[in-house]
């Protein structure tokens, strides 16, 4: 057996993950004086700019364009991939992928282990919370309550907006401006802090987005209530990339996070060429690649940590971190990870990472399988369950008429009025994301309209263009994005029958969607229907039984996805009885050690984790650099 | 003469200077974005084994490129502020390739692929002027030269008339960063008091003038500009951009313009260029209808943007932000010409010719 080496150094602060979270707080604890070290599992990619373009050339040349495509899967690192979901059948696990699938529904998610993480495929979307997320169980009796409630965010949220660079229009964020009938009565006034504006204007909206805004002022019933009854209206999404600074209208800027910010920079690529993406230029590519770092990516964040203070942050890749190590007291003494020096080559060197304190920001399931393997956080039990994602089903059909589809980012708006209210006691939240990309997502268009064409309807020259150029120009989608609740037989654990060629422990992982957000995701299919039906739109919508998500309701038979949106493994609470980490995200059980991440988060709601995420990342990143100035053991 | 007649015509002859200043930055775009996109990209280059080839020096050129598009606002800016109007779509000021600068004073440039001599000649574009004396009372050979002239011109005009007298232009016109699309850098507004405008439009030359030549930087590389980014890097001027091709080198901002680049490596693979044909025309397609038409297409979008900007300076600014899809339409369709080989057998492929189409009356 290897034997393990000790690092020469020992850091303030040691962090497993170089992904939103880690990076964020390297940037922080870093500028705070603090010396951090990252531990990176992915492959050796910090050459930022000459890697990004070998990304770019992998994407351009894979056949399928999933989310993972440009991105390495080595077998020193597996990273779950889009393409290895299938149905689980009976009793037998679906250990197709890197995912260990008990089922009884497959979860659909996936990430990417690199460095820089998923925010390298990310879409960009930065949603805030609704302040009713935070409260759950006491407005609705679901779920649980988070230990704090919005406006403790809230100046987290600015924080969060301004480092990943969030273009949007704070009037048009408003939950009255969404034209959200909001379940607290309150909850509209102060939702943003007086003043406080987002760095950058909104992105355009697409042609689509005005198509399907003909419907606005349409009323839907959700619920029995009158009461509840909603108004359409299509909104502008937040998104992490960058469009036109905002000249502050105050001379004196405008405050985020009790700071004063004048006018925001946007930041082009990482490396050499920073002119280039310092605007969206419309790609159609946001996932699963931005080819020219116009949207948001961790990298950008490291960078500026590396160059804070040079010699206070050190980053080791190709580092697995393999097991957390404790000293008699309970307290952190040490991370072993396994250093592999040939990418894709499963042979490595046995080190030991030592800090002050120690991160765990790997992602929820990483965070876990490395928590379980170390047989840490045992008390509450909670380790690993409450694993939860938004179930995305997608509706799509034929609009009337050309609209444009396949331009610009992957969405810029959405219907956001479903995202709360009174209905949230019996049925999920959800949002309805507007498609930019046609059927592409749903059915691999265009590609696949080629293939059908040519087969089935035995066309080609210019009868194949015009059949192409008509029935693509209508393509429209509609994606829906629904809550789920935390349940503890959602969880990831592990077998030691399930190992990656490192010898590392794969998450096995058990899912499936309960009534609740079944509920959720049947309401948004009518939803969609009236909408189609408003707009003249064709419904092609086509759910198969034999689909990987397939499930029924009430009835009907619907297929879900998953969104990318992995949340709930260790969560934060009140009590280590109920939770794996305090309200600053130290564990209960262990001193000196964090956990970091969407894992923390004890409800998904409907906002894209990642703004949460990253605000908590702020959160912790204080209490961190805190409980290292008081330093020293027990 | 009266005063005020002095006046009128000192303010025609600096309108006139702005409106041939605006022409040159735009005369320089094509060529250099004829030799930015005959480099084969990358992964076309092999499919069996992506390298990557000549990303560098198509980056290098681009930002040159996106920084000419800056100094034409800028031009715009100070032409706007000053009451002039703007020209971008009169036939008879577009340039014809291939084409001498400066009515002749200076160098020619042509329409070619990426060589080392076209970009040599790039080169000779952006040189600094060598007698800065003899510039500025008019005797210029260069584009360094030129707009010391401009420079002291409307200085002197200022001193001669009162600002007030000289910035007379309507701020609405001003392209703002609000429009502007932000790729290579800020734009300056000519707005406030007279004082004030002089002050920004001075400045605005200047920026031009640094971030071209890097003439008056204490003969640093460096062009006072910071890239936006954590390392605080200033940029260097173009001649320097067009020398680290050459030399296969990055410059830094502190190296001396006499001597060598002394950065990192930057790679660049001649050979992976299309074989365009030297300064194409419309007579090298006249027995492929099918390259005539794709060039047909291309000059009816590069009218298009033309047409575009002259609208953006002058009536509607908003008509800025729909140009950039007309800029990616224009990147197609030459890299799609020059991929394309000539009927005589040469070996050599077609490529855009840049030629205005004046709107036909309807």
């Amino acid at each position: 057996m290897n034997a393990i080496t000790d690092d020469d150094r020992t850091y303030d602060v040691v962090i497993v993950g170089a992904g939103f979270s880690g990076a964020i707080l390297a940037k922080e604890l870093v500028s705070a004086g603090h010396t951090v070290l990252i531990l990176e599992a992915g492959a050796d990619h910090g050459k930022t700019w000459e890697t990004y373009r070998s990304y770019l050339d992998q994407y351009y040349l894979s056949l399928a364009k999933t989310p993972n495509s440009p991105y390495p899967d080595l077998p020193t690192l597996p990273s779950p991939s889009v393409l290895d979901i299938t149905a689980v059948r009976g009793t037998e696990p679906d250990t197709n992928g890197y995912f260990v699938q008990r089922g009884p529904l497959p979860f659909g998610s996936n990430y990417l282990r690199a460095y820089g993480g998923t925010s390298l495929h990310w879409l960009g979307t930065s949603l805030r919370m609704m302040p009713a997320d935070f409260e759950m169980q006491s407005r609705f009796g679901q779920g649980v309550d988070w230990p704090f409630g919005y406006k403790d965010i809230r100046s987290d949220y600015e924080r969060a907006e301004w480092e990943i660079g969030v273009s949007a229009d704070a009037e048009e964020q408003t939950p009255r401006a969404l034209g959200i009938k909001t379940s607290g009565k309150h909850d509209n006034r102060g939702y943003f802090a007086k003043g406080y504006d987002f760095p950058m204007h909104s992105i355009p909206s697409s042609y689509i987005d005005g198509f399907f805004a003909r419907a606005d002022g349409m009323p839907i019933e959700i619920g029995e209530d009158p009461k509840d009854t909603v108004k359409l209206k299509v909104s502008r999404t937040p998104q992490g990339r960058n469009s036109t600074p905002r000249k502050p209208k105050n001379a004196n800027g405008i405050p985020v996070g009790r700071k004063m910010r004048y006018q925001f920079r946007p930041r082009g690529s990482t490396g050499p060429f920073a002119y280039m993406g310092q605007r969206c230029e419309g790609n159609s590519s946001c996932i699963p690649i931005c080819p020219i770092q116009a949207k948001y990516n961790a990298m950008k964040t490291l960078e500026d940590a590396k160059h804070i203070r040079k010699h206070h942050m050190k980053t080791i890749t190709q580092a697995v971190a393999s097991k957390v190590e404790l000293a008699e007291s309970g307290r952190v003494s040490g991370i072993v990870y396994k250093k592999y020096s040939f990418s894709g080559v499963a042979q490595y060197e046995l080190r030991r990472a030592k800090g002050k304190q120690y991160v765990l920001a790997g992602g929820a399931v990483e965070n876990v399988t490395l928590a379980l393997a170390s047989e840490i956080c045992r008390t509450s039990g909670e380790l690993g369950r409450n694993l939860m994602d938004h179930p995305y089903m997608m509706t799509w059909g034929s609009a009337p008429e050309p609209v444009g589809p396949f331009r610009g980012p992957g969405s810029t708006s959405s219907y956001a009025n479903f995202r709360d209210g009174t209905f949230r006691d019996r049925t999920a939240a959800h949002r309805l994301e507007i498609g930019n990309w046609g059927w592409n997502f749903a059915t691999g268009a265009p590609n696949t309209d080629v293939a059908r064409f040519v087969e089935q309807e035995n066309l080609f020259g210019k009868a194949l263009r015009d059949k192409l150029y008509h029935d693509v120009q209508r393509q429209v989608r509609i994606g829906t994005m629904v809550e789920q609740l935390p349940r503890s037989t959602n969880r990831v654990t592990i077998d030691p029958a399930y190992r990656t060629p490192m010898g590392e422990y794969r998450p096995v992982i058990s899912y499936d969607l309960d009534d609740y957000s079944r509920a959720g995701l049947a309401t948004a299919y009518d939803t969609c229907t009236q909408i189609f039906q408003r707009l003249g739109i064709r419904n092609h919508t086509a759910y198969n039984p034999s689909d990987a998500g397939y499930f029924t309701y009430d009835g009907r038979g619907y297929t879900f996805f998953g969104a990318g949106h992995l949340v709930g493994t260790h969560r934060i609470g009140t009590h280590p009885r109920n939770s794996v980490t305090n309200d600053v995200m130290r564990t209960w059980d262990h001193d000196n050690l964090w956990m970091v991440g969407a894992g923390s988060m004890p409800t998904i709601a409907t906002s894209n984790p990642t703004l949460t995420m990253s605000a908590m990342a702020y959160r912790a990143s204080r209490a961190i650099s805190d409980a290292v100035r008081k330093g020293g053991a027990k | 003469m009266t005063s005020k007649d002095k006046l009128e015509k000192e303010r025609a002859t600096l309108c006139k200077l702005f409106q041939d200043a605006l022409i040159l930055e735009l005369t320089t775009i094509p060529p250099y974005a004829t030799a930015c996109y005959s480099i084969l990209e990358q992964g076309q280059y092999d499919r069996s084994e992506p390298t990557i080839v000549n990303a560098e020096p198509i980056e290098v050129i681009r930002q040159v490129m996106v920084e000419e598009m800056l100094h034409m606002v800028l031009a715009a800016n100070v032409m706007n502020s000053i009451g002039g109007t703007p020209e971008l779509n009169n036939p008879k000021l577009l340039p014809k390739y291939p084409q001498p600068l400066l009515n002749g004073r200076g160098p020619t440039v042509y329409l070619r692929r990426f060589t080392p001599d076209q970009i040599k000649s790039f080169r000779a574009v952006e040189t600094a002027p060598k007698d800065e004396r003899a510039a500025k009372s008019g005797d210029y050979h260069t584009i360094g030269g030129f707009y010391i002239y401009i420079r002291e011109r409307l200085r002197k005009a200022c001193n001669t008339y009162g600002d007030a007298a000289i910035f007379t232009g309507n701020e609405v016109r001003q392209i703002t960063n609000a429009d502007y699309f932000g790729a290579g850098g800020e734009v300056i507004e000519v707005i406030g008091t007279p004082s004030q405008r002089r002050k920004a439009a001075l400045k605005a030359i200047k920026k031009i003038m640094d971030e071209g030549e890097g003439a008056d930087l204490g003969h640093r590389a460096g062009d006072n500009d910071i890239i936006p980014g954590p390392d605080h890097r200033e940029d260097v001027a173009h001649y320097f951009k067009f020398n680290e091709i050459l030399h296969s080198r990055y410059y830094k901002p502190d190296d001396s313009i006499d001597g060598p680049p002394t950065g990192g490596d930057l790679i660049v693979d001649w050979s992976a260029v299309s074989p365009m044909r030297d300064d194409p025309s419309e007579r090298d397609f006249k027995n492929a209808p099918e390259i005539a038409e794709i060039s047909a297409e291309f000059n009816a979008a590069w009218s298009g943007l033309l047409d575009g900007l002259h609208i953006a300076f002058n009536t509607d600014k908003t008509a800025l932000r729909s140009l950039v899809p007309a800029m990616y339409d224009i990147k197609s369709l030459a890299q799609k010409l020059m991929r394309i080989p000539l009927p005589d057998g040469s070996g050599e492929t077609a490529g855009p010719t840049w030629t205005y189409l004046a709107k036909r009356k309807s």
